[in-house]
């Protein structure tokens, strides 16, 4: 089993409470985004020398969450830090962008990489259709045909245009193609069904994300069986399940009393879970998909979890080695996931996160790499 | 249906529709389709004529090969156009297509390639499961036709196709005429449709790599006949190709994204 460490570039503290979305950028502090960015890149590099296997990064848009708004920018960036762990863009949200810009950018991060990226290719979340005005029913096919753009742009050694229904290119023929031949390692994101049936149709992996054990267990038993029906068997690491803020302790006890302030509660923006709900309702999900629409129409609506919930469920890693360990474990027999994409921003201090990696990258992950 | 006897001594049936500068459409291996939704809509802007190659529909003349079907059709142009044409070529009729450019550069104005198959391999495609299936394969879910087929005209198709394609079956694939692909000097566009099961999409490269003025589109998720599988993209890319020539690399307000 493989960790992939999250660089997920939060910004960090506001000086108001939030809850619209989009968040005003009169909140935001020029000095504070270069400070945290550069923190955030020597967290990288620790990872890379550690061992982490994979270091993520995805986009996101107009909020204090994250700053990758340019995740190919980001991954670039990650290429200059590290020598060894894949660089995983998890990923850019193709149906949002150009995807010949993306073919490019994800083209030239393989070569900035030396040949080490893990190419995510996203629907993204619902929220995310606000930001560029791209209508969240066309989500699905916008999606199916830029990722077939994309890999025909990396793969075909000859200029070639595109006719297609949402994309139109009279010339294409990028430079630098792709490193890795014939085709980096590719996945998408997916809960739903036709996510399932496009990758094992495609012969690619699967991220779940978002999600929990309870719901990505069906995703990725469906996921096999389409893969099955279209003879092949995914690899390990072919199954990507995150992110999971990661509390380490010396015991138990200690671990959930770190982590228990932090994730029990009510923790979601309105103005983001309004969004989600707007975007879910205009036919982001298809009509196939029922149960995650009325997940973002109810989102908010149940009491909060508690932390014991949260880690039946999956959604965090806490404890001591030993026991993340085995809650780790659970997710490799449950999921049949290779890799698992953790997050160390868990609102700790800036010594408290490399404490949590180091600890995790010496009595962790060598054992994790044995599941 | 209109019929010209030309010099060689060979009778050809051709449909002409329509008014402007002259197109001549090559079939591919199921000969002429009368009901196909694309001929009146080129005819909107141009003089379309579809000639059948020899041997196919009530067609005659002597040719074993692409190249011997390529010197009748420049007949069939300097007798019927009377200069020359816009001549577009697909699939199994890609190869005299091609021939016709390399032999008779001053007859082809432009060169449009629709899924030509004149160098392409066996399909991998498994075969199709039923007739509807193959239909499915060559024209999509959703063909452009006038008027729905008959059993007739399935019955012609397939006895244009089965009538042929032995006799045109080049043994070395055309190596000739791959060695002479340079020397076409019509401005040339490939077409094909990134779903095609007949002759996969891969096979296109080679016009690129060979033919000095060329440019390449794929129709995304379309079936082997573009014509009836893609007809709206096929009619649009055809016009704007003829009109403009090689500006129609550029962007029009209103085209592109």
């Amino acid at each position: 089993m493989k960790a992939s460490f999250f660089a997920s570039l939060p910004y960090g503290r506001v000086s108001e409470p939030v809850s619209r979305w989009p968040v005003p950028n009169r909140l935001f502090d020029p000095e504070q985004a270069v400070q945290v960015v550069a923190s955030r890149m020597d967290h990288v590099a620790l990872a890379d020398e550690l061992g982490f296997d994979w270091i993520g990064c995805a986009e996101h848009h107009y909020s204090p969450g994250s700053l990758a708004s340019n995740v190919s920018a980001v991954a670039a960036a990650i290429t200059q830090r590290t020598s060894r762990a894949r660089v995983c863009i998890m990923g850019a949200l193709l149906p949002l962008n150009n995807p010949v810009r993306v073919a490019e950018e994800y083209a030239l991060v393989d070569t900035l990489s030396g040949g080490r990226l893990v190419a995510g290719l996203l629907r993204g979340a619902p929220y995310e259709y606000l930001v560029y005005n791209v209508p969240p029913a066309e989500s699905r096919s916008r999606f199916e045909e830029a990722w077939d753009l994309v890999v025909r742009a990396w793969s075909d050694t000859e200029p070639f245009g595109w006719e297609g229904k949402h994309y139109h290119f009279r010339n294409v023929s990028i430079w630098p193609r792709p490193v890795q031949q014939p085709l980096p390692p590719i996945f998408i994101s997916g809960s739903s069904k036709e996510s399932a049936e496009f990758a094992a149709r495609r012969r690619i992996g699967l991220g779940l994300a978002f999600t929990n054990l309870a719901a990505a267990k069906p995703a990725a038993q469906y996921y096999y069986q389409q893969a099955s029906e279209q003879g092949w068997t995914p690899r390990p690491d072919q199954v990507i399940y995150g992110h999971l803020p990661v509390y380490l302790a010396d015991t138990d006890e200690d671990a959930f009393s770190m982590a228990r302030p932090r994730v029990e509660g009510n923790h979601l923006v309105p103005g983001m879970m309004r969004a989600n709900r707007l975007v879910a309702e205009a036919g982001f999900f298809g009509p196939r998909n029922p149960e995650l629409l009325q997940r973002f129409q109810t989102m908010g609506e149940h009491a909060p979890l508690s932390l014991e919930q949260q880690i039946e469920l999956g959604t965090l890693l806490c404890g001591t080695p030993s026991t993340v360990l085995e809650q780790l474990r659970r997710i490799r027999e449950e999921l049949s996931a290779g890799v698992v994409s953790l997050n160390f921003e868990t609102g700790g201090a800036e010594e408290q996160i490399q404490a949590n990696m180091r600890r995790f990258a010496q009595e962790v992950l060598p054992h994790m790499h044995a599941l | 249906m209109s019929v010209v006897t030309l010099p060689g001594g060979a009778h050809i049936e051709y449909r002409e529709l329509g008014a402007g500068p002259p197109v001549v459409y090559f079939h591919g291996a199921g000969g002429v389709f009368r009901n196909a939704a694309f001929m009146p809509a080129l005819a909107q802007r141009f003089r379309v004529l579809a000639p059948s190659r020899p041997g196919y529909d009530g067609s005659t003349g002597e040719c074993g090969s692409a190249r011997d079907e390529a010197e009748v059709m420049a007949e069939f142009l300097r007798a019927v156009v009377d200069g020359p044409a816009h001549v577009i070529a697909e699939s199994a009729g890609g190869a005299a297509g091609c021939w016709l450019a390399v032999l008779e550069p001053s007859l082809v104005q432009s060169l449009i390639l629709v899924a030509p198959a004149a160098f392409a391999g066996p399909s991998h495609a498994p075969p199709p499961s039923s007739p509807e299936a193959m239909e499915v394969r060559l024209f999509g879910k959703s063909p452009a036709w006038t008027e729905p087929p008959t059993e007739a005209d399935r019955a012609a198709r397939q006895h244009n196709a089965s009538a042929n394609a032995a006799r045109l079956r080049s043994a070395d694939r055309n190596a000739d005429l791959l060695e002479r692909l340079p020397e076409i000097a019509s401005p040339t566009l490939v077409l094909w449709g990134t779903g095609d099961e007949v002759v996969p999409p891969e096979s296109g490269q080679v016009y690129l790599r060979r033919i000095p003025n060329s440019y390449r589109i794929l129709i995304y998720g379309a079936a082997h006949s573009l014509p009836v599988a893609a007809c709206h993209q096929f009619v649009a890319l055809t016009t704007d190709f003829i009109e403009r020539g090689d500006r129609f690399v550029v962007a029009e307000s209103g085209v592109a994204e």
